[in-house]
């Protein structure tokens, strides 16, 4: 069954995809700001979680210590990187973000050294028959995880007071502000909740590839630019979307296309094809 | 109730509003009008504190609010209908009006929403309905809604008739006189200049950011200058 077991691979990548597109999608929604440092917060998670399982022995301790941390990383960000320079053209935040991650790259090999961190004893790595595949728990774990984390978002985005009120700010800021809503609390919010979502997914690349290393955040980065100018910048459902049929497309593509196409640069095959047919991104109207 | 003491507010280097002192008694409406570019919507973004101040103060009940930020106005007690009514346009129509009370507990949301409602029963009939898919009437109801669920004391509607059916007009001026019997203050900006002298008790009229005429609408009613001043023409 090559087939499922190239599909299952596929969504396990997607959810890896899409727990980072949606901070960064939720970032341009509310900032129209591209937060190429994003990915910084994704290798923080990584390491963070690494770091944390070993010293305590808790993998869930080591998650929970890794999405806050990351989470109160990503309101310094905000607010000592992009709230000082928010009423100057969006190229110079998106200037301010490229170094910051460059920085961010440099702070990882100064604390935590050049080659990388390992678990000493890597969790969730026993494996278990599905059907005709073997998964190991830790994909279980990414594919559950992920949708957990989504689906709560939804619900907080959709069905909460807080909720509405980030979607007022995105729509109206001036008329959120004179509801009452401070778009200050709501920008801090954002960027812990994306912050956080990106930190989970690092820790949970760490946990499959038992290895975290500086430049870990580099290509999720820039798949993750890709999956959101696809799905139509600032579009949450449609970023998850794109994030899964990424991770599927490039699964069967390595098998069919890998001679041509490297892995890594399917995502940007399938990004210039898209672009080239909807302009917009897939989901965009018009 | 509300004061604005020698006020000189604009954007960046140019001032739309300049060395403007107005007085709204409590319980009155305050009609604010003038031609296009006369700078009535800046007077009452100034207000609301979405622009910025050089010169002069804004008091409210006596409060100097002058550099209050603007999402702490609402708890002084005012709220804004502004200008192209600037809803929530994705959200639905009680999520519009859920944000309007954001400020209050939310304990207080189901009472206001049923005040407002009474107020317009077509937007309990569109309830679950997106605003931004609302008739131009609705959208109206939906924006001064939004505002009276903050449970203001001033009330500031920016062009309340503009783009609307005489239907819908006459609606939104039958809840301004049920607001005002209430014993709602009201900062009022109209096109429709009759409609407006017949509801207000004070006018003023702006020209090029300043104060060109003020007095009391009956002495408005009868002086053909304000209606020049109105139109642009002197
Ligand atoms: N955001 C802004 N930035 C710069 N100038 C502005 C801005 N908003 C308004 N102005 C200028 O301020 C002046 C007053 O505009 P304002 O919108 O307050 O007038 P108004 O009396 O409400 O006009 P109208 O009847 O057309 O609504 C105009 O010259 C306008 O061009
Ligand atoms: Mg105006």
């Amino acid at each position: 069954m090559l087939f499922l077991d190239l599909f299952v691979e596929g969504l396990v990548q997607g959810s890896i995809y899409a727990l980072i597109a949606i901070g960064l999608t939720l970032v341009y929604g509310l900032l129209r700001i591209l937060h190429v440092a994003h990915a910084g917060m994704f290798t923080l998670g990584g390491y963070l979680s690494v770091w944390a399982t070993n010293a305590s022995g808790s993998f869930v301790l080591s998650l929970l210590a890794a999405a806050l941390a990351a989470g109160v990383a990503g309101i310094l960000v905000y607010r000592l990187c992009y709230r000082p320079i928010l009423h100057r053209p969006p190229h110079v935040a998106l200037i301010a973000s490229i170094g910051l991650y460059v920085g961010m790259e440099e702070l990882f090999r100064l604390f935590f050294g050049p080659y990388g961190m390992s678990h000493t004893d890597p969790p969730l790595s026993e494996t278990v028959g599905f059907f005709s595949m073997r998964l190991k728990y830790a994909e279980i774990a990414i594919m559950a995880g992920a949708v957990a984390l989504i689906s709560a978002l939804a619900v907080v985005v959709n069905k909460t007071r807080l909720g509405m009120a980030w979607r007022a700010t995105v729509a109206e800021p001036q008329m959120a502000l004179s509801c009452g809503i401070n778009n200050d609390r709501i920008r801090d919010l954002i960027f812990f909740i994306g912050s956080a979502l990106a930190a989970l997914a690092g820790a949970m690349v760490a946990l499959v590839n038992n290895y975290a290393e500086p430049t870990m955040g580099a290509v999720p980065a820039y798949k993750a630019l890709a999956i959101i100018v696809l799905a139509g910048l600032g579009d949450v459902g449609g970023t998850l979307l794109a994030a899964l049929a990424l991770g599927v497309i490039e699964s069967f593509g390595t098998i069919y296309l890998g001679k041509a196409l490297d892995r890594d640069a399917i995502a940007f095959a399938f990004m210039i094809v898209v672009l080239m047919l909807r302009p917009r991104g897939i989901f965009g109207k018009g | 109730m509300l004061e604005l003491d020698n006020l000189t507010a604009g954007y960046g280097d140019f001032l739309a509003v300049q060395n403007v002192n107005l007085r709204v008694s409590a319980g009155t409406v305050y009609a604010l009008l003038g031609a296009n570019g006369a700078g009535k919507t800046s007077t009452i973004m100034t207000i609301a504190g979405h622009v910025g101040v050089m010169n002069g103060r804004v008091l409210l009940d006596g409060r100097d609010i002058t550099g209050l930020p603007a999402h702490r106005r609402t708890q002084t007690g005012m709220a804004v209908a502004p200008e192209g009514r600037r809803l929530f346009a994705d959200l639905s129509v009680e999520e519009n009006l859920i944000l309007g009370g954001y400020a209050h507990a939310r304990g207080e949301e189901p009472q206001s929403k049923q005040r407002v409602y009474d107020l317009f029963p077509r937007l309990q009939e569109r309830a679950t309905q997106r605003a931004g898919t609302l008739s131009g009437g609705e959208q109206q109801m939906l924006a001064i809604g939004r505002a009276l669920m903050a449970k203001p004391l001033l009330l500031m509607i920016d062009e309340l008739s503009l783009g609307l059916m005489p239907k819908a007009v006459d609606l939104c001026y039958e809840a301004l006189a049920a607001l005002k019997a209430a014993g709602m203050t009201i900062l009022l900006v109209e096109q429709n200049t009759t409609r407006a002298l017949e509801v207000a008790d004070d006018v003023c009229v702006l020209e090029s950011g300043r104060i060109a005429w003020s007095g009391t609408s009956a002495a408005a009613r009868g002086d053909s200058a304000v209606l020049d001043l109105c139109l642009g023409m002197k």
